[in-house]
């Protein structure tokens, strides 16, 4: 089986997943883990075998679940310091174990549980709590509340397990966010004294200690850090004290900082599928809004002599957030002028650290293709503050020699966005130089692919695969298919599923391939029915008008023009 | 419509507060519900210019539950009577697919795929072996046949173990990788020059004569190619189209 067998199977598997066509999932997986087994292919073994053993569970096949989990047992034993693909599998298990299943040995599983937590320090994720049974409001009523009080039901709703009748965006904010992590005795303690702080009307020490755990509660329990949101908005209407505005830690920065990421987060998470558009706008305009309060925040402070060094890192932080937001908005003018100063700096490479400049050249840049200007040179940039030398490097050698540097430096996320900087400058082109780009940007990412989350990797193929899929390759297509499911976007999917369907029906000769054409791009358009309404959903459904009107003429869509649209960073 | 702003309170208070609200309150409030459900469109509009209600409050606890979803205003909008289409086509495709699964129910476990690595990764570092080891022949051929068993498409990787073969006089496996070369990237002049030395190797001279020639039509300005063209053109007996291509190659060292 050569590489790009191997990739159809994995495509064809998850594809019958997807159908619940169970048992030739099945069988593809057993297939494929032969296949890597002769490789002695670790960490895709575990994946494989993992993913094997879900369809195990949901087919219920008892004896193929033993088996699957004896050799994950043995595979956990085996490894020693677990790859960060190794580790989340190990957490995966334990989420999937942390209650009995039915019909599946308690103790094996316990056994394996015990083993996969070894395998990550023993951290086993507390199992989300059941729902509450109180009815979940419904996508307009949200849009109609204020967006941190929308952001506190969606996300006390997220922290608990998913309910049948619940929308299934949740799904999306929920692996946006992550399980909630117990309250670490340090945050408690700080809450503690917040909380005497505040009640002796204290503010001076209760607010910067309410922002302490505010920040704590972003990065653990995000329906916490809603209700503090608002409990910190609450004092601050109510009026700070003047003082505050000197204290050295800045609460009110942070303050606003922190709010900016988790609204964010949320936004992002909802823009994907199809329902709660209104709720995901609301969130980016809130976004807009507290982002452009932070810059006005830190322009008055500056004006006031009490400017910091950090200042300018932290306005192309605040930067990249609020521009995506006006992005979301469609105000992209003003997304580009509020990423200026950064992008100036980033191209005289005068931050700290070249991720933040590889950051913002990647925003510039995809700003800037979608306006439809000429993006070439900025994506150039980005790649080139990313991953120094690697558009010019030619050879497998000189590439690793780029990643061992990374490695070395450990930044390992600036070169995932190299990666698919070089994506999105293939893009800008055609033909040789375009296929080489994306050869260039495969090659590198399986070489980083060992150093990075396994979400992580598959959405940066993800980016990869749909830009090639974008120049014409129907076999990236279906691998930006099969990533786009597994990360859960579902923008992404349809998008996916639409390149595979116009390319299948460009290449169609015959009236049997035509209908089979006719099919994979109404499956598209079905697709495009469950992701959020936007430029993909339109796409979708003009490819599907055009299928039917007749044969393909050309190489080009619909009214010559290609069907599939531009979607941030793809 | 009976909204709360946040207000500083301890949990204690919250909960008395909670209790206090009389019956007389859920009263009124159901009937500004009443009120509203009545309303025309227009009043609707001009009651939703107000700024939308508060709905929490801050206790310093982790909350039990989230009492502040069953408020007026999420049960003056029922979730049931808006859903929007597509959404009941999700619920249609969830239970058709669930209706072919019979066991676990992964989602609400939260537990979905993982991403499967490809095979790519490990043909990437049988390369990248195979090309570390310059000075070791059999080592690198074994990493050469690993990875071109996986990428069998890769005409340059043909070729470099085309190089490696010819290395150590191994003719004939040669010939097939820089045949496999030729045949995945036919614009490879390098290709078709290594056919045309091994076709002088094995004494075809005529073959070397072709395969030159295909080589010099792939890269016209190289003068090795050239040299070669003529020598093999010399040795199957094309003495004039040698002398043609020597006049070639002269024109092109005069040119430089």
């Amino acid at each position: 089986m050569n590489v790009a067998t191997c990739e159809a199977r994995k495509v064809q598997a998850m594809e019958a997943w997807r159908r619940g066509d169970l048992a030739l999932a099945s069988a593809a997986w057993g297939e494929l883990t032969a296949e890597y087994e002769r490789h002695h292919f670790v960490d895709g073994l575990l994946a494989l075998r993992f993913n094997h053993l879900l369809v195990a569970l949901e087919a219920g096949d008892r004896p193929r679940i033993d088996a699957l989990m004896a050799s994950l047992g043995s595979q956990f034993l085996q490894i020693g310091d677990p790859s960060p693909l190794a580790a989340d599998v190990a957490r995966r298990i334990c989420r999937l174990f942390a209650e009995p299943v039915a019909g599946v040995d308690h103790q094996a599983t316990a056994a394996l549980v015990a083993l996969a937590a070894d395998r990550i320090g023993g951290q086993v994720e507390v199992p989300r709590l059941a729902g509450s049974g109180a009815p979940f409001p419904s996508a307009t009523t949200l849009e109609g509340l204020e967006a941190p009080d929308a952001a506190l039901i969606i996300l006390r709703q997220a922290a608990r397990r998913p309910d049948a009748d619940e929308p299934v965006w949740l799904d999306a904010v929920r692996r946006a966010f992550g399980p909630t992590q117990p309250l670490s005795p340090e945050a408690s303690r700080v809450t503690e004294e917040a909380a005497q702080a505040i009640e002796a009307d204290d503010l001076l020490h209760g607010y910067p200690l309410l922002v302490d755990a505010f920040e704590w509660a972003l990065q653990n329990d995000a329906a916490l850090a809603a209700e503090w949101s608002l409990g910190l908005a609450g004092m601050e209407a109510e009026g700070l004290p003047e003082r505050l505005s000197f204290v050295p830690s800045l609460p009110e920065d942070r303050r606003l900082r922190t709010t900016l990421a988790l609204h964010h987060r949320l936004a992002a998470a909802l823009s994907t599928d199809a329902g709660a558009e209104g709720v995901a706008l609301a969130q980016w305009r809130h976004v807009a809004e507290v982002g452009q309060r932070w810059l006005d925040l830190t322009r008055e402070r500056s004006s006031r002599g009490g400017g910091r060094a950090e200042d300018v890192m932290r306005e192309a932080e605040v930067g990249l957030l609020l521009a995506e937001a006006l992005v979301a908005l469609h105000d992209l003018a003003t997304a580009e002028e509020v990423l200026s100063a950064s992008v100036a700096r980033a191209r005289r490479d005068a931050f700290d650290h070249r991720t933040v400049s590889s950051q913002i050249l990647r925003a510039q840049a995809d700003v800037m293709e979608r306006a439809g200007d000429d993006a070439e040179a900025t994506w150039a940039a980005a790649v080139e503050a990313a991953l120094p030398g690697v558009d010019a490097a030619s050879g497998i050698r000189r590439l690793a020699r780029v990643v061992d540097v990374v490695l070395t430096e450990g930044v390992v996320d600036r070169a995932r966005l190299g990666v698919e900087a070089l994506a999105g400058l293939a893009r800008t082109g055609a033909g040789e130089l375009a296929s080489a780009r994306l050869g260039r940007a495969r090659a590198l990412l399986a070489m980083l692919r060992p150093a990075l989350a396994p979400d992580e990797a598959a959405r940066t193929a993800m980016v990869v695969d749909l830009s090639a899929a974008r120049l014409g390759d129907r076999a990236a297509a279906e691998r930006a298919l099969e990533a786009a499911h597994v990360v859960g976007d579902r923008t992404a999917l349809a998008l996916a599923a639409l390149h595979r369907g116009w390319q299948a029906w460009l290449e169609a000769d015959g009236a049997g391939e035509r209908a089979a054409a006719i099919e994979l791009v109404g499956d598209a358009a079905a697709e495009a029915q469950r992701a959020a309404a936007g430029a993909v959903r339109r796409g979708a459904e003009a490819a599907a008008a055009a299928v039917h009107r007749g044969p393909p003429r050309g190489r080009s869509g619909p009214g010559g023009r290609a069907p599939a649209p531009r979607r941030r960073g793809h | 419509m009976g909204w709360r702003f946040w207000k500083r309170r301890s949990s204690t208070e919250v909960e008395a507060a909670e209790q206090e609200l009389s019956a007389d309150d859920r009263a009124q409030a159901e009937g500004e519900l009443e009120d509203f459900e009545e309303l025309s469109l227009e009043e609707i509009d001009a009651a939703l210019d107000v700024p939308a209600p508060r709905i929490s409050k801050f206790t310093f606890e982790r909350p039990p539950v989230p009492a502040e979803v069953d408020t007026e205003v999420v049960r003056s909008m029922p979730a049931t009577a808006e859903e929007p289409p597509h959404v009941r086509v999700e619920r249609v495709v969830r239970s058709k697919a669930a209706g072919r699964r019979s066991g676990t129910d992964l989602r609400s476990r939260g537990v979905g795929p993982v991403w499967v690595p490809g095979l790519l990764e490990c043909a990437t570092a049988y390369r990248l072996a195979a090309e570390a080891r310059a000075d070791d022949p059999a080592g690198a051929r074994e990493f050469w046949s690993a990875y071109l068993e996986l990428c069998p498409e890769d005409a340059d990787a043909w070729f470099s173990f085309g190089q490696l073969l010819l290395g150590e006089r191994r003719y004939e496996q040669a010939w097939t990788s820089f045949e496999a070369a030729h045949r995945h990237d036919p614009g490879n002049g390098l290709a078709a020059g290594a056919l045309g030395f091994l076709s002088q190797v094995r004494g075809d001279h005529v073959a070397a004569a072709t395969w030159y020639a295909t080589a010099v039509g792939l890269r016209p300005g190289c003068r090795d190619m050239l040299s070669s063209l003529a020598e093999a053109q010399d040795a199957a007996g094309r003495t004039s189209d040698a002398a043609r291509t020597r006049a070639e190659l002269e024109r092109l060292e005069a040119e430089d």
